[in-house]
Parts: C-alpha cells; sequence; structure tokens
C-alpha cells in the first residue's frame, strides 16, 4: 500500500494543480496584444493561434485579438512590459523585437528578460519586390530601390537593411508602415519598391490574396537561410518551394564569391540574436504562476491539436516550427547580461537605427 | 460586370448574385440576421458601446456557425448601429459613433425645436434607402473598387485628411476660424502619448497613463454627454426648448415625407458614403460630413443649415449607412480593413477559414452578395423597427430634464469604463465635460475636436511617410493631391462666402434692435442670425476670450513641449501648433471687438448678468463637482455602489423629487450595472480603494 502513496499524492497534487490552472481561465477573457494592424502578417498568425488556444488552454478562456500598432511594435511591447495589468488577462502577442532592446533603441523601455515567455514558433523571412522592376533577381544592382519599412529599430527592418548594403543595392528606406497591410497596397500602388517579410505571411497574405502563384503585383525575391552550429547557411525548403531564392546563393551569383565581409558577420550574429524566438506570447513580469501554466500547456497543446495545425497548413502553406524551450532561456540570458563582446557589432546596428530614423 | 469578358462572365454574376441572395433566408442564416439586427440596435443606443464592441461580443458565438449564418449575425449588428446611435445624436447632441457627428448640427437643433420625431422619422427613412442604395451600388461598383483604392496613396490620404477637418471646422460652427482652431487642438491632443513613429513620448508629464493615446470614448462622452446633463440640469430644461403642445404635430410621417421630396439629395449623399467609405481608414470619419458639406454647397435656400435643416439630418444618415458597404470593400478584396470593426470581421473570417482576395470578388462572390444582401435586408428592418418606436423616443424631448439627466449619467459613465476599465478614462471624461461646457457655452464648435482626434495619428503618418517618400514635400505635385487641395481651396471659400453673409445679416439685425432701443422698444436678448449660428463670435465673448486665452497658452505649450526632439517627432505637432495659435489669435481679435462693442452698447453690468444667466455658470460649477464626487465614489467604493447612491441622490437633491423616486432610480441603476454590464459584457468594475485607506 505504502508505494502508492506517493503515486495517490501526486495524481492528486496534478489534479489540484489541472483544476487550478483550469479555474484561473474559467470563464475570463484574454487580450491578446498584436503590435501591428489588422490583416498582416502576425496578426493573421495570432488570429489563427487565438482561434484555437481556448480548446488547448485549461478554463476554456475567450480571447480577443487586440491590435495596438504603432512605432515597429515597439508601443505594444511597451504597454505589456509597463502599463498592462499583470493579472494574467493580457498576453503580449509580438515577434521578438530583441535588437531594439539590446541596442537600447529611442523609445524602447520594454525588456524581454522581465517578462514571462509562455512560447514562440520561428518563421523565415524573405524579401518581396514589386512586379515589373526587374526580370531577373541580379538586376536589383541596376536600380536605386525603395524599402518600405516599419520602424528603424525593428529586426525585420534591420534586417532587410543589413541584406541591401551587404548585398550592395542602392537603396532608399522609408520607413512608418503599420505592418505589411499597410505596405503591400502601397507597393501595387508604386510608393515602395521592396518589402520585408516572413514566409508564412507571403503564402497567406500575398500569394492567396493575389490569386495562386502570385498573379501579379508582389513577387518574391529572396529568403534568409538558416545557420547550422558553425554557422553554414542552410536552405529553407519551403520558401524555395514558393519561388524565393537563397540569399547567399544570389550574392554568390552576382559578385562570383561568398558573402564574407564585416557585415556579413555582423548579419550572422544578428540572426542568432534575432532568430531564436519569432511570433511569440509574453505575460508581463509578475502575472500570475497559474496564469503561466495555463497559456503554456495551451500553447504546447496546439502542438498536437489536428484542427489547429490543419488550419495553419491551409493558410500558410505549411504546418508551424516551434521554438525549444531551452532556446528561449539561453536567448533570454543572453538578453539580460550586457553583451560586451559584441560592442562593435551593436555600436555598427546603432549607426543604422540612427541614419534611419532622421 | 467582374471580368467583363463575356456572356458566359455575366451569367456566373449572376449566379453568384443569386445564390448569395438565396444563402441569406436560409435557416438559421436570416434568423441570425434579424438577431444581430436587434443587438445592433441595443448597441447603438446605449452610449459607449457602439459597433465595435458589439462585434467583440459577438465573435465568439460565431466560431461554430456556419459562414453565412456568422457573417448575417455580424453584419446584421454592425450594420444597423448607425441607424440607432441616431437616436443619441437628434436628442442628445452626442455622437453615438464618429460617423454620425454631423447629424447632431441641423438633428439636434430640431430636437430643441419640439421637432424630434420628424428628425427621427427623416433620419432613420433615409438611413434605410442610404443603406441599400449603398448596397446596390457597391454590387454594380465592384469592377472599381480596385482602382479607386489604389489611387489614394499615403499623400492622398493627408490632403483628404486635411480637407475632411476643413469640411468639419467650415461646418460646424458659425466662425470657421474657431472650427480649424478647435480642429488643431484635437490634432494636438491626438499627439499625447508615444509616438506612432518610433515610439518617443511626447506631452506625458511623466505619466505612464498618458503614454498610450487618449481614449476617444471618454473624450466624446464627456465633450458631448457630460456637457449636455450640464446644460439639462443646470437650466432645468428639457431637450425641447418648446412645449409638446407649441411642437404641434410635425412628426414622423413628415419626416418620412422629407426623405421623399429629398430623394435627389439622399441619392447623392449615399454615393458618397459608399465611395469614400472604399478608402481604408478614412471613410468613416469624414463621409458624414462630406455628406454634408455637399449638402450645404450644393442645396438651394441653404441659410437654415445649422438650425434645424432637415436635409442637414438626410445628408449625413443616408451617407453613414452607405459607408457601411463601402467600407467592406477592401476588407474583403485587399486584406485591408478599413478600421478597427473592420478588422474585426476580417478576423471573422479568417476564423470561417476564408481569405480576403481577389477571390472574394471571383470565386466567393455569392459570399459577397450576401454580405451586400444582409446590409441590405438589416438596414430596412432597422428603419421599420426604429420608425415604429419613433414616437415613443421622440417623446423623451419632453421629459424633464432631471429625469433624463441621470440616466444618460449612467450609461455615459460605464460607457467611458468600458474602454481600458481604468479611473484615468474617468478623469478624462471628467476634464473633457468641463471643456466640452465650456466650448458649449462660449459658443466655440465641438464636432472638429472629435474628428481630429481619430485623424491626427492617420495624418502624421502619412505626412511622414509621404516626407519619406518623396524626400521633401514633392508629393504635393501628385495630380490627386492638386485637386484636393483645389476642393480645400473652395471649401474655404465657400465657408468664408457663407458666414461673411451671416455676419452681415447679424450686424443689421444688431443695428434694427439698436434703432428699437432708441425708440424704447428694446430687446433684452441680443439679436443674431438664429441661435448665434450668424455670428461670428458666437455668445458671450466673456466666455470666449478665456478660452482663447487658455488654447492660446495650449498651442504655445504644444509647440515647445516637442523642441529639441528628432523632426519626426515634432514636425506635426509644431505645425498643428502654429496653425492653431495663429486661428486663436484671429479668434481673439474678434472677440476683443465684440466685447468692446458689446460693452459700449450694454454695458459690463448687463453683460456679466447675461453671460451668467446663459452659462449658469454657479449651478454648473456644482454640478461638474457632483460628477466629480461620483468619480471619486466610483474609486472607493465601486460602481455598484457610488452609482446608485449618486444617481438616487440627484433625484431628490436637483430635481426635487420625492425620496421613492431615489430609491427607485437607485435601484434601477443597481440592476442596469449588475446585469448589463456585470452579467452581460463581463465588464471588470473598479476594485473598492476605500478599505486602503485604513
Amino acid at each position: 500500500m505504502k508505494k502508492w502513496i506517493p503515486l495517490v499524492a501526486a495524481s492528486a497534487a496534478l489534479a489540484s494543480a489541472t483544476a487550478a490552472k483550469a479555474d484561473f481561465y474559467t470563464g475570463e477573457t484574454i487580450n491578446c496584444i498584436v503590435p501591428y494592424a489588422a490583416g498582416g502578417a502576425t496578426d493573421v498568425f495570432f488570429r489563427t493561434v487565438t482561434e484555437f488556444l481556448p480548446e488547448t488552454i485549461p478554463g476554456a478562456p475567450t480571447i480577443i485579438v487586440q491590435n495596438m500598432a504603432g512605432a515597429g511594435g515597439i508601443l505594444a511591447n511597451n504597454y505589456v512590459y509597463e502599463q498592462a495589468d499583470n493579472d494574467g488577462m493580457t498576453v503580449l502577442c509580438a515577434p521578438w523585437l530583441s535588437i531594439a532592446q539590446v541596442t537600447q533603441a529611442e523609445g524602447v523601455r520594454f525588456r524581454y528578460d522581465e517578462m514571462i515567455p509562455i512560447g514562440s514558433a520561428i518563421s523565415s523571412t524573405g524579401m518581396l519586390i514589386r512586379a515589373g522592376l526587374i526580370d531577373e533577381p541580379a538586376e536589383i544592382m541596376e536600380r536605386r530601390l525603395t524599402l518600405g519599412g516599419l520602424q528603424p529599430a525593428a529586426s525585420n527592418d534591420l534586417r532587410q537593411r543589413l541584406a541591401l548594403r551587404i548585398m550592395g543595392v542602392d537603396y532608399h528606406y522609408v520607413p512608418g508602415f503599420q505592418g505589411d497591410a499597410a505596405q503591400r497596397p502601397a507597393m501595387q500602388r508604386g510608393e515602395i519598391d521592396v518589402i520585408g517579410l516572413n514566409i508564412d505571411a507571403y503564402v497567406s497574405n500575398v500569394m492567396d490574396v493575389e490569386g495562386p502563384g502570385g498573379t501579379g503585383t508582389i513577387l518574391p525575391l529572396w529568403y534568409y537561410p538558416e545557420f547550422d552550429a558553425d554557422m553554414n547557411p542552410l536552405s529553407v525548403e519551403v520558401a524555395e518551394e514558393k519561388g524565393f531564392v537563397r540569399f547567399d546563393e544570389l550574392y554568390e551569383e552576382i559578385h562570383g564569391a561568398p558573402p564574407s565581409s564585416e557585415e556579413w558577420e555582423i548579419y550572422k550574429w544578428f540572426y542568432q540574436l534575432a532568430n531564436a524566438v519569432s511570433l511569440s506570447m509574453w505575460l508581463p513580469e509578475g502575472s500570475p504562476d497559474e496564469a503561466a501554466e495555463a497559456l503554456r500547456t495551451g500553447w504546447w497543446g496546439l502542438q498536437e491539436h489536428e484542427g489547429f495545425l490543419e488550419a495553419f497548413e491551409t493558410r500558410f502553406g505549411s504546418r508551424p516550427v516551434w521554438s525549444d524551450p531551452e532556446v528561449i532561456d539561453a536567448a533570454l540570458e543572453t538578453l539580460a547580461v550586457s553583451p560586451t563582446e559584441h560592442a562593435d557589432f551593436i555600436a555598427f546596428i546603432q549607426q543604422m537605427i540612427e541614419e534611419g530614423s532622421d | 460586370m467582374p471580368g467583363g469578358e463575356g456572356g458566359s462572365v455575366d451569367a456566373q454574376y449572376f449566379e453568384m448574385l443569386a445564390l448569395g441572395i438565396s444563402n441569406i433566408f436560409q435557416w438559421p442564416a436570416i434568423g441570425f440576421l434579424f438577431l444581430g439586427i436587434i443587438i445592433g440596435l441595443w448597441a447603438g443606443v446605449v452610449p459607449g458601446i457602439g459597433g465595435v464592441t458589439g462585434l467583440i461580443i459577438l465573435i465568439p458565438f460565431t466560431y461554430g456557425m456556419d459562414t453565412t449564418s456568422a457573417f448575417a449575425l455580424l453584419l446584421g449588428m454592425y450594420a444597423v448601429v448607425v441607424s440607432a446611435d441616431t437616436i443619441t445624436s437628434v436628442m442628445l447632441g452626442v455622437p453615438g459613433s464618429v460617423a454620425s457627428q454631423a447629424t447632431i448640427i441641423d438633428g439636434h437643433a430640431m430636437a430643441r425645436k419640439g421637432q424630434a420625431a420628424r428628425a427621427l422619422g427623416a433620419a432613420f427613412t433615409c438611413s434605410a434607402v442610404g443603406g441599400v442604395v449603398g448596397a446596390i451600388l457597391l454590387a454594380l461598383s465592384i469592377p472599381l473598387a480596385k482602382p479607386l483604392v489604389l489611387a489614394f496613396g499615403m499623400p492622398e490620404y493627408f490632403a483628404l485628411a486635411t480637407l475632411g477637418l476643413i469640411m468639419v471646422g467650415s461646418l460646424s460652427g458659425s466662425f470657421l476660424v474657431k472650427g480649424i482652431a478647435v480642429a488643431c487642438l484635437g490634432l494636438l491632443v491626438s499627439m499625447i502619448g508615444a509616438s506612432s513613429f518610433n515610439a518617443v513620448p511626447r506631452y506625458w508629464f511623466e505619466q505612464p497613463y498618458l503614454l498610450q493615446a487618449p481614449p476617444l470614448v471618454s473624450i466624446v462622452l464627456g465633450f458631448f454627454a457630460i456637457a449636455e446633463i450640464l446644460d439639462l440640469s443646470a437650466k432645468n430644461r428639457n431637450i425641447s426648448s418648446v412645449s409638446a403642445e407649441e411642437a404641434g404635430g410635425r412628426g414622423i410621417i413628415d419626416g418620412i415625407f422629407d426623405v421623399a421630396r429629398n430623394w435627389w439629395l439622399t441619392l447623392r449623399s449615399s454615393a458618397i458614403g459608399v465611395y469614400l467609405g472604399m478608402l481604408p481608414g478614412l471613410g468613416a470619419s469624414i463621409t458624414d460630413w462630406a455628406a454634408y458639406g455637399h449638402a450645404v454647397s450644393t442645396e438651394k435656400n441653404n441659410e437654415n443649415f445649422g438650425k434645424g435643416d432637415v436635409r442637414g439630418v438626410i445628408a449625413p444618415e443616408a451617407a453613414n449607412n452607405a459607408q457601411r458597404g463601402g467600407g467592406l470593400i477592401p476588407t474583403l478584396a485587399f486584406g485591408i480593413p478599413g478600421d478597427f470593426a473592420m478588422a474585426i470581421l476580417l478576423g471573422a473570417l479568417t476564423i470561417q477559414g476564408i481569405r480576403p482576395g481577389v477571390d472574394m470578388l471571383t470565386g466567393r462572390l455569392d459570399l459577397t452578395f450576401s454580405m451586400i444582401g444582409m446590409l441590405i435586408i438589416a438596414n430596412i428592418v432597422a428603419a421599420v423597427l426604429l420608425i415604429m418606436w419613433s414616437r415613443q423616443i421622440a417623446r423623451l424631448s419632453f421629459v424633464d430634464g432631471h429625469i433624463v439627466a441621470p440616466v444618460v449619467l449612467l450609461f455615459v459613465l460605464m460607457g467611458a469604463w468600458l474602454g481600458t476599465s481604468s479611473m484615468g478614462d474617468l478623469l478624462v471624461m471628467l476634464v473633457a465635460g468641463v471643456f466640452g461646457y465650456w466650448f458649449k457655452v462660449a459658443g466655440w464648435p465641438r464636432p472638429p475636436l472629435v474628428i481630429a482626434l481619430v485623424l491626427g495619428p492617420i495624418m502624421e503618418n502619412a505626412l511622414l511617410v509621404s516626407n519619406r517618400t518623396y524626400q521633401g514635400f514633392g508629393w504635393m505635385a501628385r495630380p490627386a493631391v492638386i485637386v484636393i487641395m483645389i476642393l480645400i481651396v473652395l471649401t474655404l471659400i465657400l465657408a468664408a462666402r457663407r458666414q461673411w453673409r451671416m455676419f452681415k445679416l447679424n450686424r443689421e439685425m444688431k443695428m434694427l434692435q439698436a434703432l428699437r432701443a432708441a425708440e424704447g422698444k428694446a430687446d433684452p436678448e441680443p439679436a443674431t442670425a438664429a441661435g448665434g449660428g450668424g455670428d461670428l463670435v458666437g455668445r458671450s465673448p466673456l466666455l470666449s476670450i478665456p478660452l482663447c486665452l487658455l488654447l492660446a497658452g495650449i498651442f504655445l505649450f504644444g509647440f515647445v513641449g516637442v523642441m529639441g526632439m528628432r523632426t519626426v517627432n515634432s514636425l506635426f505637432p509644431q505645425m498643428i501648433a502654429v496653425l492653431g495659435g495663429a486661428m486663436v489669435l484671429v479668434a481673439l481679435l474678434a472677440d476683443s471687438a465684440s466685447l468692446r462693442e458689446e460693452l459700449r452698447r450694454i454695458g459690463l453690468r448687463a453683460l456679466l448678468a447675461r453671460t451668467e444667466a446663459e452659462a449658469t455658470l454657479l449651478r454648473a460649477a456644482l454640478l461638474i463637482g457632483y460628477v466629480g464626487l461620483i468619480v471619486l465614489g466610483i474609486y472607493l467604493f465601486g460602481q455598484r455602489v457610488a452609482i446608485p447612491i449618486m444617481l438616487g441622490l440627484y433625484m431628490v437633491l436637483w430635481g426635487k423629487f420625492p425620496w421613492w423616486s431615489a430609491l427607485l432610480v437607485g435601484a434601477g441603476s443597481w440592476a442596469i450595472i449588475e446585469l448589463l454590464y456585470g452579467w452581460g459584457l463581463n465588464i471588470r468594475f473598479q476594485r473598492p480603494q476605500f478599505s486602503n485607506f485604513f
């Protein structure tokens, strides 16, 4: 009999914990703060996630997506970090703006290492170009391009600018768009030539909206490779299926050799910091443990929720890729300490932000 | 027809049309459509709820529904909110939403003249006609949608928003300069908080609450509703300034015939609504003003606009219902939601597994037609229901103001709380109430402030992006921008001409009055061309001059407060501070001239007496203090306790009603708070802080 006691106790504890988690959100409403305009990449991702999350979060709460666009996502991050009630009812649902935090960009007051991570999905990113500008990707070297961006300190903007610099393309940077829902029509009007977008969003917001194969106005240019442990570039199958060319391979095609400049080294450092986490959920500091537990249960429950996975695949053309929790913890530790060893890189990025702000 | 590539495409178009319409009448879709309409009427009437909150409440119920039923519920509700919120615009002078502001000008003026039923009859009828005509135009114009949406870039948005503000400024008051100054004030207030460009905070006084955008609902409720409650209570009056007997038989039928008589205006306004409605972001906020401005500038015998002309109700009400259809197009066809409500509808599409895009205009055209059909049915059913109730609603205008005031106050206090459930929002409402009353009694227009609050961030963003794209102000040479600029100049010229005529008329009336006074037939009231409408200065300069000085100070602070910041953070606020400051100075000169004239004519003592009689400042101050006490009571004891007690006390102390009426009002308001807000909307109430002091 004695040997059952721990089992019974464990079961009771588990039942009690489950009941506590279920009780916490029963009949409650969670506000999911999305930092970009409705209809954009991040918005569509989180609207898909929050459609199914009530089925996997104990207590089946109602979840409302609230768009708080502005300042390339910094507004919403600041809001959840310093103003939102930490009662478990407000969750930040956003791409992770680690570069903005590391560079202490103007207006940034949030700190991810002081918030509570729930979970993250990873998404490969690419660059799109307005149709009719070029016939072949290599022709971008012959044009001055206008890059439409969100905000000078936004990771996505910095990635695109860094890539254009590495490639040696002459470009003009126009920040201020409040998500790709605002960028796409500007591109169709010919106000901007290129934008950065993740591959999932390209499938859901561009290919599907414009018709199969992208009938016309916005086309894929290049995508950014993943890297192995030795920082060798890796292909992303889904991006190539959609017609994107790998950035470093295009570079080699144009310049006759793989990229090797100092800016390329900065890009790889940037990748390590910016890509560890991507579209992620965060609770403000001090939120109840029961809330974090229940939300994590819900987040990880999505990985096995067939209805969600099918809906995701239908909308985005592939199944989601999840961040490993250990990778998230490691990335947060990197953010928590002052990364002095990369002071030069940080200074370089700060200079880019400064140039983009004026 | 879509594609227009031959008979088969046309046949497919009509096949889709028939399929879409027939789907609406399938059960349970039709049932949900009617349920949505009923909920929409309720959401439109209760201040602070409106279409967006209604959609948020309904979305979770659509998860398990089939697509047509889900949109029947959502669109049924959303389409009719702008019909129902006319009630508060006409009866209380409080805009139910940004889209129904222009209705206040003539609608509320009609209610004050005892013609509420006529105004409501006209408004509900033309809302239905506007909704239906708009939907039909929309169905016919689907091929035009894409070129129209794509023709408007960031520079055009900035120019169009400027035109919208100029229109509102010139139409909503008696003095263009004051209208523009108030619009500048609204733009400056919208700059409070973190910049939408780089999150750098402006004008925040180190208060975290001020980092967020100012709460629009609280400001609208304070600026209009609190000011009207003060007016009703402080002056012991009803909504109508004439009795039911004096008002005579002008009623709902008259209103319906008014629409029939003005059918051409109704059609034109509907067209304005649907096509402007297609412009993401701007449509909802400027269509009613564009239609109102169009009516004022194109209709003959327009001297009564602003004083209760029914055409001033017909134009905006036809346009704002038609706009609902237009707003669907960018959302469905391009996945670009024009406003927050459309963003929620976009979410509903996603939930239903439908992706917005050209497919909605081709392969899923049946669903698009279903949605258009739902708008038509919802508008007609809502109009019939509202017309049936309008007689009862209109009777409210003859009810004792002391009975109306606590009921309105209850919904205003709870409406302001609905936004972010924050005490800060209630304080903002209180401050806005003080300013709203001051503006009202000083004869300053109020609508430009609200529309400027909505347009401010859009304009700043459009200006910055345009400047960056063109590396300067080269965007002003774009053809569409030039056309809009010409329209702005024309609007200014027309407004100046109209106001100059009114000014001359007013001077003649004053000279006549002086003549009568010299003959010993003195009129104790100063003459103006109908209710101050033709008096450039408005009411007492003794109230307006201090307001001018305060606004001048605010604009000065607005300029200085962003000095030293980056150009992206300072350019727009400083531009509007300079423009606003200049306008205020002109207004100050006009008010000073008026003051000198009044002093010469009647002397200081009589002017002071008249100012007190017009503004009832002491009673208004006491009432503001009373509303402030309710807000304090909410902080200390929560809504469930503070509001019923304080509203009960109002009945006895202000209304001089017996004690049982206090109990009735207290119990009724407690029940509404519990049932409607607690149980129905599941809001979080203020946690009582009283015990923290002990």
